[in-house]
């Protein structure tokens, strides 16, 4: 009984994200030239970006036994992640202004669970395009790297995406809700963890081991990008890491949760 | 002369009290040279020549790269921005002094700031890495002279790319535009020697490489003296042409404004 009582909670939580996220869309529509000007913008940073990967290679072989498309795959799994954040779950961003500007009052008194308002606070139609050129990125490098597909690949590397883009909502919703006990008006946490995704682009074997450590415990980057490439492409050094990661996305969503409860006990409305 | 000074005095004060956005900034490039230091570490594991650099010219590079472009990192786009919005830039233009002179004045008391706090870090870092074994005088003297320049030709780009703003009212975007191309086209990321056949030859007719590559040589000494005095001369040439832009634009730009309140 209570098992179905969960699943009906489940799929209204699921029709009220599709509504918020509708009713953010509606909103944005007021913004189109801004919209295509965004189009563009990231079209071109991301070219930057790549080319100055294929830069790099276009001098050497190979980074730390890495190939050039070896490593636009981990491009290919950190820009989707990034894509899919922006796109679903952008409101993870927003927490540290809501908290400082009180706006959480707001929900707080709504019949809807704070976390779910949160996540849907905001919407970043940038990150349909990122995902949308990181599809194109994965697609064209699994096809230079000669991977060999079967079914039992595929279905992992779709889990792969998913847990990589888990791991960092949760890796953003956490420094956010850091602002839960932070005074001031900026967080620059969840900014400093997303720059540390540029160690991502890299495989982890070229860092010293504290720095490993790092990625691959503390904030655990190599989750999202290094593990599940490398496990794709049968790099040896991989492989035990890559049956890892559920268990990482778990404690993550677990810690994240925890955050969140902590945290709205520790609220306290600021006079605005 | 004066007046200009309060504003020296103003970003300096500005930059202290906004460090955190500054530090969160300098962090997020800190990491990329950080990367890109571990990169070509391993690249050079493998082989001790890349396109004539050698690992231990690379590893200069790096963190002189990256203090060139730290300084003078706060864009103002986006300030500007909000000004045309909001319509307080009407303020500024009604001010009896240069608009750009405002800016720029403003911008070096926090660059100040920027560099002591970058140069204190980047300093230990290199020497920690590097050890003294590669500085001399004169290098020095014109590496400052350059840097100096450097930060000119940032300007007059940003200052362009700030007017852009005025018909767009979008900053992000322009404020990203700039980021990116400033860091692609001006070695900040990698050498521009090591660019391919047709991009090597454009980034040369290109301002954005005396921002961090002429400087960078000049420091770690991959320029003669006499393309060190060229490559500076050639700084000053780019600055006085893209400040001409600047007016130029400047006065169309200013044209546009529409207000919508103040």
């Amino acid at each position: 009984m209570k098992g179905l009582e969960g699943m009906k909670k489940c799929r209204k939580y699921i029709r009220l994200y599709i509504l918020f996220q509708i009713q953010n869309i509606k909103s944005l529509a007021q913004y189109r030239t801004d919209f295509l000007m965004m189009v563009f913008f990231t079209l071109f940073s991301q070219g930057c970006n790549l080319g100055l990967i294929g830069i790099i290679y276009s001098n050497i072989p190979e980074v730390g036994g890495w190939t050039m498309w070896e490593i636009f795959l981990l491009y290919g799994f950190l820009l989707f992640s990034e894509g899919f954040i922006n796109f679903f779950f952008q409101g993870a961003w927003k927490i540290t202004n809501m908290i400082h500007m009180a706006e959480l009052d707001r929900f707080l008194v709504r019949p809807v669970p704070v976390g779910l308002q949160l996540l849907t606070a905001k919407i970043d139609f940038d990150g349909l395009n990122k995902m949308v050129i990181a599809a194109a990125v994965l697609i064209v490098g699994f096809i230079r790297c000669e991977v060999r597909w079967n079914p039992v690949k595929v279905i992992l590397f779709l889990l792969f995406l998913l847990e990589a883009c888990v791991i960092r909502v949760c890796m953003i919703w956490i420094a956010s809700c850091v602002s839960f006990w932070m005074e001031g008006k900026k967080n620059s946490l969840n900014y400093f963890v997303i720059s540390l995704g540029e160690m991502a682009k890299y495989p982890l074997i070229i860092y010293p081991p504290v720095f490993q450590g790092i990625f691959g415990y503390l904030i655990p980057y190599a989750f999202v990008s290094y593990y599940p490439v490398g496990y794709l492409l049968g790099k040896a050094e991989t492989g035990a890491g890559a049956f890892i990661i559920p268990f990482f996305c778990i404690a993550m969503l677990a810690a994240s949760c925890l955050m969140l409860r902590a945290g709205l006990r520790n609220y306290e409305s600021s006079n605005y | 002369m004066k007046k200009y000074l309060a504003y020296i005095r103003c970003g300096f004060l500005e930059g202290c009290a906004y460090r955190s956005t500054f530090i969160t900034g300098m962090l997020a490039n800190f990491i990329q040279a950080v990367v890109l230091y571990y990169v070509w570490k391993s690249i050079f594991a493998y082989q001790e020549i890349v396109n004539g650099y050698t690992w231990e010219i690379m590893r200069q590079y790096v963190f002189v790269a990256f203090l060139c472009n730290s300084v003078f990192s706060m864009g103002f786009e986006m300030n500007i921005a909000e000004r045309i919005v909001k319509g307080d830039i009407i303020l500024d233009l009604l001010k009896p002094l240069s608009y750009r002179g405002m800016l720029f004045f403003r911008m070096l008391g926090t660059a100040g700031m920027e560099f002591a706090v970058t140069f204190l870090l980047i300093g230990s870092i290199y020497l920690a890495v590097n050890g003294t074994r590669y500085l001399s005088g004169i290098r020095a003297i014109l590496f400052l002279i350059s840097l100096f320049l450097g930060m000119g030709v940032k300007f007059c780009i940003q200052y362009l790319f700030s007017l852009l703003c005025f018909y767009t009212d979008n900053s992000y975007g322009v404020t990203k535009a700039r980021e990116i191309l400033t860091n692609f086209f001006s070695g900040a990321l990698i050498p521009l020697s090591m660019f391919p056949g047709v991009l090597r030859e454009l980034v040369r007719y290109l301002p954005f490489q005396g921002i961090v590559y002429t400087p960078c040589c000049v420091f770690i000494g991959t320029f003669s003296i006499e393309e060190c005095v060229s490559q500076i001369l050639l700084q000053i040439v780019w600055i006085l042409l893209l400040s001409l832009a600047g007016t130029l634009f400047g006065k169309k730009a200013f044209g546009v404004i529409s207000m919508y309140g103040g």
